[in-house]
């Protein structure tokens, strides 16, 4: 939230002018040029911007910038006030229903305007998510909990670690079922990494995010949040799963299973894909519709929460440069995974480095930049040499789970494990038949 | 406040749509191509703000999610229109349009524009809002002897177009949203009514100079700011029409006026804002028995009956001097904003078959004394005690005076309500594009290419260009304007046949139901070339271009079909002998009066094929012989 007694982003020029007349943002101004006068609320100038504007709200709502060296006289009419903000209180929600806990990472699932300065400030205590989703109180006793505040594409596999922590800790809190705002840029990074982490997780784990952000009216992230409390509140179901929207509609919400979903679009609802199979379950006008036999995983739940970031994922193109693999091998990483062409082919130039990888103790797993269908190196000389070499193929295991689950493997198993664990399916990250239709 | 120094003010708000080639955040373009083939649904949820709301009517309207349908066609609408991607940089051109309207209204460009976000969830955006930005402040319109100030010039996206519409859901059409629009709002100045409607017309051709405004039904909408009392401005929407404008503000000042007198007798009959309490009861028990319709069917369907009391109200809640203007009127398009059919009130009882015993029942459960009224709502229980909570505020305003709102005008001149009037606060920046500077050197190049005023144009036409009075008015306010332009320099045909042709021509098709809007620039342009060459007759213009929008025939083949049946002047006289053979007798008789009928008959066989100049010619040259 902007402070109203800081004169955030202003610089040179306009901090010069503003603090001579001591100006706060917020204050109601009056600024003269030689052609105009114009009054409305000192607004913060964003950092982007280094040229010397001083920005305002005019009394009709709109913003305009005006150049500082064009102004002939400035000066406050009235100081401005901090918004009062009253939070909502708790609506009454029955105990019978599920308890639910919504964990934030620093994407945003709801959000409210300060329309004096433009800020969206954002909303999670259960009292305001109740309020911005109503329908909520309905389904769940939600409890919630900020653990980051860090845009997805900061995040890092530190940071998977301690969600997974916070997930166990909210297991053992006895929540039925767990929500994870996340952003959407590495969502599907983070799901897989979960998916491994905490195999056979007892309770439905639901990561969930907006494509569209949560000031606008038309934001996904209502429907999104709600189908994953209800999924989340589902018995039948356990493991992780990221709920988002099947269509750029508001009619229903995928279920795509941890590892096998894929971000495939910038900016549409519909960006995430589940990959070579079905998403596993739809949610519908409020009623959760299974697509595919997820039958309730009571294995012992072990979590295996390490992650060793010290390893590569390489996409093959034409003019690749072989040396980057070397690079990578003088850079003590662990393993390789190599994104290659079609059935799971590199340039043949590039065997030698990728032997000295494999004779220096990396594990070289190979995936296809195809993303759809399975390597298989035994048709063309090409993905013969590789296997002669050692590389491991990886199936249809995508090119990221395939990264995530290495980074995975060298955190919690032995060296001399690495390939076994990397061949067995322990996620539903490899499928068994490429069916029909996908 | 003294009431008898009330003065009518009006300001008028003229949103215009800029025929620039692109919509405003992308490259899409146009209209024309209806066919629909892309839809999807959506749910608008209200954003929180930071201030709580404490108009209810405000708050319900902020509460209502509704389902909305789009329907899109992926030639005139892309994934940013379906909020499925982030707006693209705003249209330089249409930033030029609105620059140079500015200028020419003496308004000042601020130095740095920040496009806005402001709400609406109507559904209309796809979003949940409108893009908007201020371009220019200040400034004036002339007009004669008048000036007119201007408060701000802004561009903005226009609204999807309503398909239909009902309690739970609507659908629009994608392929208006986000063409750009200008909107100049004139400060609200002393209402003199012939001078309103001259305003808006100088203001609109004022923008024609630039040639790069829309033309068309709804591609121009006037929005009326009118107060009487100075303080609370009541906003009309949407008006299309002009004539309509001075209809609507004296049915406003009518309104307005009415309230003002219903304050005052309310103070008269000692109420002050402080002591009105509008007691309420459930009076569905009293209707156990009635004969009202309405209520029954109500209470059949579980509905509830609910009485307001109307303090001091006697009388006053069907008091009109001037029709349309009751209060009654306007509580029973308030409980229509959230749902219900209308009301019932003590003034208009008994009737509608509720009886004196059911009223005098009411009377005492909401123990009315003499001077006082009562109001009935009956419906659904769901928004009941929202919509009571709003008439009691409603009848509370009337001691306070004219209540601030946004209302819509009627068929027949009259304005209903709508809903509460917005705030100004309902405004937050755009954050997903950056903030434009208008640099100087944009500045002065835009000045230096000001299109000419109106007079000068119009001068322009008639005496330099040749065009008489009528076609240089009707050129100048048609879509064809700048095509028109563009042909008289290019192509060698009089000024004023091509005039005709993009005027009275095109209307005459378009009154026989022709869609002209299929026809291109391109391919008019082409049909002149035709003519020019002499390949085909001037008055084939008409059915070629009728052809091109009837059939799905190429403008090429069109265009040979006519000139392989072109006549030869042997052709031509062989069938005017025809016809003057068939008509000897006539001809025998009428002598040369008969040349009319020959005229006619032979145009019947000729028309769009042979010049009538020509057909006339031949006529008389063969009658002599």
């Amino acid at each position: 939230m902007i402070k109203l007694s800081e004169l955030s982003g202003y610089k040179d020029k306009s901090l010069e002018l503003l603090s001579s007349a001591g100006i706060k943002i917020g204050d109601f101004i009056k600024i003269n040029t030689k052609t105009t006068e114009y009054l409305g609320n000192l607004l913060p100038r964003y950092e982007y911007s280094n040229e010397n504007y001083i920005v305002i709200k005019l009394t009709n709502g709109y913003n305009i910038g005006i150049d500082s060296k064009k102004i002939t006289d400035i000066g406050k009419i009235k100081s401005g006030e901090e918004p009062k903000f009253k939070p909502p209180s708790k609506p009454n929600v029955k105990d019978s229903l599920p308890k639910i806990a919504i964990l934030g990472t620093g994407g945003t699932i709801a959000s409210r305007i300060d329309y004096k300065t433009g800020a969206v400030n954002p909303a999670f205590s259960a009292e305001e998510l109740y309020s911005i989703i109503p329908e909520l109180a309905s389904y769940a006793n939600i409890n919630t909990e900020l653990i980051s505040n860090i845009a997805s594409e900061q995040m890092n596999p530190e940071d998977w670690k301690n969600i997974a922590n916070k997930v166990i800790e909210k297991i053992k809190e006895e929540n039925q079922g767990i929500i994870i705002g996340h952003g959407t840029d590495t969502m599907a990074y983070t799901s897989a990494a979960l998916s491994f982490a905490l195999t056979n997780c007892p309770i439905p784990v639901i990561l969930t995010g907006a494509q569209r952000s949560t000031d606008r009216p038309s934001s996904d992230a209502s429907l999104n949040m709600i189908s994953s409390v209800i999924v989340a509140s589902q018995e039948s179901i356990n493991g992780i799963y990221l709920a988002m929207h099947s269509s750029i509609g508001d009619n229903e919400i995928s279920i795509h299973s941890g590892t096998r979903v894929r971000k495939n679009h910038t900016s549409k609802r519909d960006a995430f894909e589940s990959i070579g199979i079905d998403p596993i379950a739809v949610v519908n006008q409020g009623k959760v519709i299974i697509k595919s036999e997820t039958s309730k995983n009571d294995k012992k739940f072990e979590p295996k929460i390490n992650f060793n970031e010290n390893v590569a994922l390489v996409k093959f193109h034409p003019g690749f440069k072989s040396e980057i693999i070397d690079a990578i091998i003088d850079s003590n990483s662990k393993g390789i995974i190599i994104e290659g062409t079609g059935l799971g082919h590199v340039n043949s130039q590039c065997n030698k480095s990728i032997k000295k990888a494999i004779d220096n103790g990396m594990f070289v797993g190979m995936t296809s930049q195809c993303l759809r269908g399975r390597v298989k190196m035994t048709v063309y000389s090409a993905g013969r040499d590789l296997l002669d070499i050692g590389v491991t193929p990886l199936e249809d295991m995508l090119p990221e789970t395939a990264l995530v689950k290495l980074m995975w493997a060298y955190g919690n198993y032995p060296n001399n494990d690495i390939k076994n664990i990397m061949l067995k399916n322990i996620a539903g990250e490899y499928t068994e038949r490429s069916t029909l239709g996908r | 406040m003294e009431d008898n120094n009330n003065e009518l003010k009006v300001g008028l708000e003229i949103h215009q749509q800029l025929s620039s080639s692109t919509k405003l955040f992308c490259k899409c373009n146009g209209f024309n191509q209806l066919e629909n083939e892309i839809y999807f649904k959506r749910i608008l949820r209200p954003t929180q703000s930071e201030l709580g709301e404490t108009d209810p009517a405000a708050l319900f309207e902020s509460k209502k999610s509704k389902l909305m349908n789009y329907k899109a066609n992926i030639n005139t609408s892309c994934l940013v229109e379906a909020d499925e991607e982030p707006p693209h940089e705003m249209s330089e051109e249409a930033l030029d349009i609105a620059l140079t309207i500015s200028y020419l209204l003496k308004s000042e460009p601020v130095d740095e524009i920040h496009v806005m976000r402001k709400l609406v969830i109507d559904g209309s955006n796809t979003t949940g809002f409108q893009r908007t930005v201020i371009i220019a402040t200040g400034g004036e319109l002339q007009v004669n002897n008048l000036k007119i100030p201007v408060l701000s010039i802004s561009l903005e996206e226009d609204a999807s177009r309503i398909i239909s519409k009902n309690r739970d859901q609507s659908t629009y059409s994608l392929d208006r949203l986000s063409i750009p629009l200008i909107e100049i709002t004139l400060a609200p100045v002393k209402f003199k009514k012939e001078e309103t409607e001259k305003i808006a017309l100088a203001l609109g051709r004022l923008m024609r100079t630039t040639g790069k405004v829309a033309r068309g039904i709804g591609t121009i909408r006037q929005d009326v700011n009118i107060s009487i009392d100075g303080k609370n401005i009541i906003e009309v929407k949407g008006v299309q029409q002009l004539d309509m404008l001075t209809n609507i503000i004296e049915f406003e000042n009518q309104r307005q006026i009415n309230l003002l007198k219903i304050k005052k007798i309310l103070l008269g009959r000692g109420m002050t804002e402080n002591n009105f309490k509008a007691e309420t009861a459930d009076i569905s028990n009293i209707f156990n028995n009635t004969d009202c319709k309405l209520i029954k069917t109500v209470l059949s369907n579980k509905g509830k009956v609910m009485a307001i009391k109307a303090q001091k109200f006697r009388g006053l809640i069907k008091k009109e001097d001037y029709e349309g203007t009751r209060l009654g009127r306007d509580i029973s398009s308030l409980v229509k904003f959230f749902g219900y059919g209308g009301i019932f009130h003590s003034d208009e009882l008994p009737n509608y078959g509720i009886t004196e015993n059911e009223i005098n029942k009411i009377s005492i459960k909401i123990k009315n004394e003499s001077d006082d009224g009562f109001i009935i709502l009956a419906g659904n229980k769901e928004n009941m005690n929202i919509t009571v909570k709003s008439i009691q505020n409603r009848l509370c305003q009337c001691i306070i005076g004219i209540p601030a709102e946004t209302r819509t005008p009627t068929e027949d001149g009259k304005t209903n309500y709508m809903r509460p009037r917005p705030g100004s606060a309902r405004m937050y920046p755009e954050t997903d594009i950056i903030p434009v500077k208008i640099t100087d050197d944009k500045k002065l190049k835009i000045k230096k290419i000001l299109p000419q005023t109106y007079e000068e144009q119009i001068n322009n036409y008639k005496n330099n260009i040749g065009l008489n009075d009528k076609l240089s008015i009707q050129i100048f306010d048609s879509k064809y304007k700048t095509l028109f332009e563009k042909l008289i320099k290019n192509i060698d045909l009089p000024a004023n046949f091509i005039a005709a042709q993009l005027t009275e021509t095109l209307i005459n098709l378009s009154r026989n139901n022709v869609n002209i809007n299929k026809i291109t620039n391109n391919e008019l342009e082409e049909i002149f070339r035709e003519i020019e060459k002499g390949v085909i007759a001037k008055e084939s213009f008409e059915k070629i271009v009728e052809d091109i929008c009837e059939s799905d025939h190429d403008i090429n083949n069109i265009i040979n079909e006519m000139k392989s049946s072109k006549l030869s002047e042997k052709d031509i006289e062989k069938i005017i002998l025809e016809i003057i053979d068939a008509k000897k007798e006539i001809i025998n008789e009428k002598g040369e009066k008969s040349f009319s009928i020959l005229m006619g008959e032979a145009m019947k066989q000729l028309r769009g094929k042979v010049d009538g100049k020509i057909v006339s010619d031949k006529i008389k040259k063969l009658l002599k012989k």
